[in-house]
């Protein structure tokens, strides 16, 4: 792998976040680091946000990434980079789902396993054993509900992000995210339970 | 390069973009914080000023509410004051949430803060005598206030300084008024030379206002006698 080097001779690779924002403030080419660095957890993010489409994935990054630049001195840099930029990526594919008309975002079939196989430890057994019998069932009961409990979900069971990050980037305290994240679980077990019922779709209360 | 960090790089110098200059972000988000600062100090105020309506109230001496004039419109002030305390306490929560890192702290955790930093500034407020000023203020500038909320208790118990108020008791005798002022302390009070303003004895009117001057331990000796309203 081609590391890539400032004029010193320095691997940007090395930089910490704070100094590879200050050395693209300074240098604004040295930006395409800060890019490369985040692409990929972006684009993967993007793509669960907009349900797979690579193409808008892209376009949603790119914008991403221009407006971090243009807002590049708001940036704490006490704290790491990577929840700011997940916390423009995730408006910027809200605001691209409203202004396509979008329906709601649609978990797909892997990641509602892997989200599952993810979150199996926090679940009892019977639900993973329910995800490989019928992951059509889990990908449903993902699905139907709310976005609030679906955006925790993904972000820290698909994302493995911390409460802290997840809140950062949803910007609401680590303490509504863990509630969040437990009533989510707790609607998926009702929603996948032993009677096997879905019951409804479950929205934001 | 990558594909998209090359596209990244490309549309930053199509479209000219440069990062928003540092001190926009600083003025936005002191902005928030002084929308916060105000609202905690607005809060402070109205917990002064309730504070004042509350001592001003007992400053009639144990005196029941019912007897008070005006009593309904009173006993309101300090109810005000605690429903602005509250709405200020909920606008500094608010502004405080779109502060840097103000979403890390829950709505009611922030305006429980919010509420203890508005009581503290109201209690040094208070101290400094800031809600005798606001209430001051108020009668000098707001006429509705003056004519119908003020209840003048402070300025009538001054009995030094030639004014003193309270519940005509009894006409000892035809020149002579005992009277119950607003600290609850009893005078006999010597009308034989003063000016009355109403028609009825002091006693059938109630509460008196008397201009005169201290005579003794207890007695005062009045130059003019009018109803207190």
């Amino acid at each position: 792998m081609i590391r890539p080097l400032q004029e010193d001779g320095t691997e940007t690779g090395a930089l910490s976040d704070a100094e590879l924002v200050a050395l693209a403030l300074a240098r604004p080419a040295s930006y395409v680091h800060v890019v490369r660095r985040y692409e990929g957890p972006l684009l993967r993010y993007a793509r669960r946000m907009l349900g797979g489409s690579g193409d808008s994935a892209e376009d949603v990054v790119q914008e991403t990434f221009l407006k971090a630049y243009v807002n590049l001195n708001d940036f704490d840099r006490d704290l790491p980079l990577a929840p700011w930029l997940y916390r423009i990526a995730h408006n910027e594919s809200v605001t691209y789902l409203r202004k396509t008309s979008s329906a709601l975002r649609v978990i797909s079939a892997v990641d509602s396993s892997l989200l599952v196989e993810s979150a199996a430890a926090d679940m009892p057994a019977d639900i993973a054993l329910i995800q490989q019998e019928d992951a059509s069932k889990v990908c449903a009961g993902l699905n139907s509900m709310g976005e609030r409990y679906r955006d925790v979900l993904v972000l820290r069971y698909l994302e493995d992000k911390s409460y802290r990050d997840i809140g950062d980037i949803l910007r609401m305290p680590p303490g509504t995210v863990a509630t969040l994240i437990r009533r989510g679980l707790a609607r998926l077990q009702e929603l996948l339970g032993p009677d096997g019922s879905q019951q409804g779709a479950v929205r934001d209360e | 390069m990558s594909d998209l960090s090359r596209k990244v790089i490309a549309e930053i110098e199509r479209r000219k973009l440069k990062p928003t200059p540092v001190f926009v972000f600083l003025a936005r988000r002191a902005v928030f914080w002084c929308l916060a600062g105000v609202s905690v100090l607005i809060g402070g105020l109205a917990v002064a000023f309730g504070l004042f309506a509350l001592t001003d109230w007992r400053a009639t001496g144990g005196r029941g509410v019912d007897e008070m004039a005006f009593d309904d419109a009173a006993i309101m002030l300090p109810f005000a004051a605690v429903i602005f305390l509250v709405l200020a306490a909920a606008s500094a929560a608010l502004s405080f949430a779109k502060t840097k890192r103000g979403y890390r702290i829950s709505f009611t955790r922030a305006a429980v803060m919010a509420l203890l930093a508005a009581a503290l500034t109201g209690l040094a407020l208070h101290a400094a005598s800031i809600g005798s000023a606001v209430d001051a203020n108020l009668r000098r500038n707001i006429s509705a206030y003056r004519d119908y909320v003020h209840i003048p208790y402070a300025e009538w118990s001054q009995p030094e300084q030639g004014k003193l108020g309270g519940a005509a008791l009894q006409m000892v005798n035809a020149h002579l008024v005992k009277l119950r002022d607003f600290q609850g302390r009893e005078w006999l009070v010597d009308i034989a030379d003063a000016e009355v303003s109403f028609d009825e004895t002091p006693v059938e009117e109630g509460d008196i206002a008397v201009r005169g001057r201290v005579t003794g331990p207890g007695a005062f000796k009045a130059t003019h006698v009018d109803p207190f309203d």
